[in-house]
């Protein structure tokens, strides 16, 4: 493709993304929330209500109300004092019904926005609506052809949240979508795991002229399975649109799926004509009106984003975007930071031993140690009880014994440290064994002073500093201060 | 024991209570009872046996209030009951057994109630005569080549006829009304909501309500207290507390303070048949005649009724009905293609008038066509409803007549379905506003039957109350009763068999 094409159109995106609630139970009934991942646990977490029998009624699930009003205070939406429960009515096995439990011309949430970060650049994503409605239950394709259905996730909770047509890239799509997975983990609004199914990106797609302002035939894309899948998805599938455009074709309204392998979307339906669902009210639900009791335990799960905390550690606390970016994304990180800070510590420091020493450390093995285990080590070295490099290793043996900061301090003998003529002793023998660096330096390479400070740091084993060290040498080898 | 089962619940439970006779003795000899008369009046679908399933528990509560207990009675084929085949009269159903009971049978259960079995309807509740049953035709006890009416056909054959003391039914649109004005007993559909609906096979969600038959309106209180309870697995159910309705029924009624409506154009000969009109007169000036102040009301919607009510209704049986697809139960077509196999199933399972509601239903929920039927009925529906709350600001009670027609023969009306849906013309307003109405025989109406002689046939006197006034509608029911001298006798055949006078 030349860069005349790639300058020419522009892509328009906008993400309906399913999430299954955090709840006991499921969205009508009493039956446990719990999914087979195998088709030998099937169909155990069913009963008559979710399996359709006659007579049955729903019950609506008091917590996913609460979930769903969590994410409508967080997101700044506009939360219905009465929204309805509508029947989006259409026939498929995995519908035990015939119709399924949503909502429709009042939806729980409409607006409100997520705010995320894109490239380092603050961007937010509006909301059209977000409304409670039920999950379908599974099909297993067997090897002989036929399908088998697993009733145990036909009627979980799920939270639809839909944006307007507001992003213009795969690459933004998913940077919305990490800031949202986050903010609906930390809310316990839902587990969020594309993987496991439990969260489900369908994004519609269209292209158009760059600069025009209209919003051309879009494509919806169907079973994505990570995020890095649908942001190729998307971006092939402008292509494809671009292409059609400029071989003088045209985009028909269709869902796809996306061809891994080949890196292509395919049609999966083309819809010739709108999807009649027939909506209606259903009359076995009276209409949800909003309690301040309801209101109140939703915000009971209110706590910051990972977009506020990375704005607030940057604005307040003075952070790096990327070490602000880093502490936001890890949860544990984000604590420990946190914990550090609130006992007083300087958020600089706090923020370099934790995205440096404690991630190096996480790497190599398992974390048990808590918050208060750094800020114990952080107060050592404020009170110069430890040189910076003691500390690290101090902090190495706790990280891996799980031991308190002052115990270990004390068995490793550190608190004393070598200064004075113990110090000056202890230059001199290194500049005695070390004559070819000595006369670098004295040949007027003074960088290589450097080396005899290194020298001097290992045979104190740290304890000295380094300042000291680098006076007396100088004084030694008659180098002017 | 015979001769007592035609006697009203309430003097059985006294006979009971005084050890004069043993319920489960009682409840036996009933079935039994029942079973010869089926061979007449096919009231019954499938039977439960109380033989074998022995004596049920039960424990008086110790608050003084009387209910329904330990008697026998029979439930609509809607009503799903634990391990007895439920079927909604239709064949999409046939040989489904539910896992689990629905909340009124469960209530009557713990009452120590004997279920006799379940009887015919017409198929899913669709239907004025019992005719769309997939199971065969409930009969007329006062005549057997009559209709019983319907939807409720088996069940209001089975109180008139002397197989139960009380039957549970559904009132749609009048499935409980009509009947039992057609078969000359009580008749009563609670405030919508008064009723549990859990395990109630649904037709049209915001118009279905329980109801029950018995032979006396006292007999309805006792009921009430029994069935009246909260819900939790009905989100529509929030029962008025009242204490007891039987003590209350049981009241006298000042007449002279009861102002009682009368629709005009439910009075109007064009729309009523002569018997029944003549009947309703009858009743006014009785009630006139005792001082009660009768009222005059205007019903400009009155024509409006049944469209919007056949809009509302088919529009959520379209929906209500989408579950039967033969996946998860009932019987299913061996087509291998999806599509084939929906078409094949729910083509075979479905008669005619439930295709033609689920048709009808689905149209006006479509598209560009929800706007001006579905959304105009339901604005008509608010409409009516307001119509009724106003004139209870000046009336107490109104009163119409049940149906505009005498029971028919069978097959009169099976060429003509709108001819069949007039049959619901003065009770389906008490459905779209959601208040209670009941229906109390108020005489015999003749008419020449096919092959020429007169039959005497029963008409009923519809009372409807604002809602949730439904207790004084019982007491004003069981006042009028009293008023009128109506007792309920059965037909001389069947009173021949239990050896009782007949009129």
């Amino acid at each position: 493709m030349d860069t005349a094409t790639v300058t020419k159109w522009e892509t328009v995106i906008g993400l309906e993304v399913h999430v299954q609630l955090l709840t006991a139970s499921k969205m009508y009934c009493a039956c446990a929330v719990a999914e087979a991942q195998e088709l030998a646990q099937a169909n155990r977490h069913v009963c008559p209500i979710c399996l359709g029998h006659p007579g049955t009624l729903p019950r609506p699930n008091r917590q996913a109300v609460v979930r769903a009003l969590s994410f409508g205070q967080k997101a700044g939406a506009s939360i219905a004092q009465r929204s309805v429960f509508a029947r989006k009515n259409y026939f498929y096995p995995d519908l035990p019904k015939g119709y399924q439990i949503s909502q429709f011309d009042l939806p729980i949430c409409s607006g409100g926005a997520v705010p995320y970060w894109h490239e380092g650049e603050q961007r937010s994503a509006s909301l059209v609506r977000a409304h409670l409605e039920e999950d379908t239950a599974k099909l297993f394709h067997l090897s002989d052809g036929s399908a088998a259905l697993d009733y145990n996730r036909g009627g979980v909770p799920l939270l639809e949240i839909v944006t307007q047509p507001c992003f213009s890239s795969g690459a933004q799509c998913v940077s919305y979508l990490d800031e949202l997975r986050s903010l609906l983990r930390r809310l316990h609004i839902s587990e969020a795991a594309m993987e496991s199914g439990n969260m489900r990106c369908e994004p519609n797609v269209s292209v158009r002229p760059a600069g025009s302002a209209e919003l051309r035939t879009k494509t919806e894309i169907k079973n994505l399975n990570s995020f890095q899948t649908l942001r190729r998805a998307v971006e092939a599938e402008a292509q494809r649109q671009i292409a059609l455009y400029e071989s003088g074709g045209e985009v028909y309204q269709a869902t796809m799926r996306f061809d891994l392998e080949r890196g292509q979307t395919v049609e999966m339906r083309r819809k010739e004509t709108a999807d009649d669902y027939r909506y209606f009210d259903d009359p076995d639900i009276p209409p949800l009106l909003l309690s301040p009791s309801l209101m109140d335990d939703a915000r009971a799960e209110l706590r910051s984003s990972s977009f506020e905390d990375r704005l607030a550690m940057m604005d307040q606390d003075g952070l790096s975007a990327q070490a602000a970016a880093t502490l936001a994304d890890d949860e544990t990180l984000h604590r420990f930071y946190r914990a550090c800070c609130a006992d007083g510590h300087e958020p600089k420091t706090v923020a370099n031993w934790v995205t440096g020493e404690l991630t190096r450390l996480m790497r190599e093995s398992a974390l048990h140690i808590e918050p208060g285990h750094l800020s114990d080590l952080l107060a050592a070295l404020g009170r110069s009880e430890l040189t910076l490099p003691q500390a690290k290793e101090v902090f190495a043996a706790v990280y891996s014994s799980g031991r308190s900061v002052a115990a270990l301090i004390e068995e490793a003998g550190y608190g004393q440290r070598a200064s004075g003529s113990e110090l000056r002793e202890i230059c001199q023998q290194v500049i005695d064994n070390n004559a070819k660096i000595v006369g670098d330096i004295k040949g007027g390479k003074l960088t290589a002073l450097q080396a005899l400070i290194g020298q001097v740091m290992k045979q104190t084993r740290g304890s000295a500093s380094p300042d000291e060290a680098k006076t007396l040498l100088s004084e030694l080898l008659g180098l002017n201060p | 024991m015979r001769e007592l089962l035609a006697r009203p619940g309430h003097e059985l439970l006294d006979l009971i209570e005084d050890r004069e006779v043993h319920p489960y003795e009682l409840s036996l000899e009933q079935a039994r009872l029942s079973h010869e008369l089926d061979s007449q009046l096919d009231s019954f679908t499938v039977w439960n046996d109380l033989e074998s399933r022995g004596p049920l528990p039960y424990t008086p509560q110790q608050d003084g209030i009387r209910r329904f207990s330990q008697l026998p009675y029979a439930a609509k084929d809607v009503f799903c009951t634990s391990g007895l085949q439920t079927t909604a009269g239709s064949r999409i159903l046939k040989g489904y057994i539910p896992p689990f009971n629905s909340t009124l049978v469960d209530l009557l259960e713990r009452s120590g109630s004997y279920l006799l079995g379940k009887t015919n309807m017409d198929e899913f509740a669709m239907g004025s005569s019992g005719e769309t049953c997939a199971y065969g035709h409930s009969r007329n006890p006062w005549h057997l080549d009559y209709v019983p009416g319907g939807s409720s056909s088996g069940s209001v054959s089975s109180v008139a006829g002397c197989q139960a003391v009380m039957a549970l039914g559904t009132d749609t649109g009048g499935s409980v009304r009509q009947p039992a004005s057609f078969c000359g007993v009580v008749g009563f559909r609670p405030t919508y909501g008064q009723l549990s609906r859990y395990g109630m096979v649904a037709y049209s969600s915001s118009c279905d309500q329980a109801a029950v038959f018995t032979r006396c309106s006292l007999d309805c209180a006792l009921a009430m207290n029994t069935l009246s309870q909260p819900d939790p697995q009905d989100s529509t159910c929030h029962p008025s507390s009242s204490g007891d309705y039987f003590e209350f029924a049981r009241r006298e009624v000042h007449w002279e303070k009861l102002r009682v409506g009368v629709i005009r154009e439910f009075t109007d000969p064009g729309r009523i048949d002569a018997p029944v009109l003549a009947n309703y007169r009858a009743s006014l000036d009785k009630l006139a005649a005792a001082g009660t102040q009768i009222v005059e009301l205007d019903f400009p919607l009155a024509d409006y009724c049944l469209p919007a009510y056949y809009i509302i209704t088919a529009a959520e049986c379209s929906s209500n009905l989408a579950r039967y697809d033969g996946i998860r139960y009932g019987p299913a077509s061996g087509q291998d293609e999806l599509l084939a196999r929906y078409v094949e199933t729910r083509g075979a399972g479905f008669g005619a008038e439930v295709k033609r509601r689920i048709l009808l239903g689905t149209y006006v929920l479509s598209k560009g066509y929800q706007d001006s039927y579905y959304d105009r009925a339901r604005r008509l529906r608010r409409d009516i409803r307001d119509q009724l709350l106003s004139w209870f600001e000046s009336v107490d009670i109104i009163a119409t007549p049940t149906s505009p027609t005498l029971a028919f023969p069978f097959g009169a009306r099976n060429e003509d379905p709108v001819r069949m849906y007039i049959a619901d013309l003065c009770t389906v307003f008490v459905n779209l506003a959601g208040t209670a109405g009941i229906s109390v025989p108020n005489g015999f109406g003749s008419d020449t039957a096919p092959d020429g002689s007169t039959v005497q046939l029963p008409t009923g006197l519809q009372l409807v109350c604002a809602p949730w006034s439904d207790e004084l509608l019982l007491r004003v029911a069981h006042n009028f009763e009293l008023l009128s001298g109506w007792r309920y006798t059965p037909p001389q055949w069947i009173a021949k068999k239990l050896g009782i006078q007949a009129k």
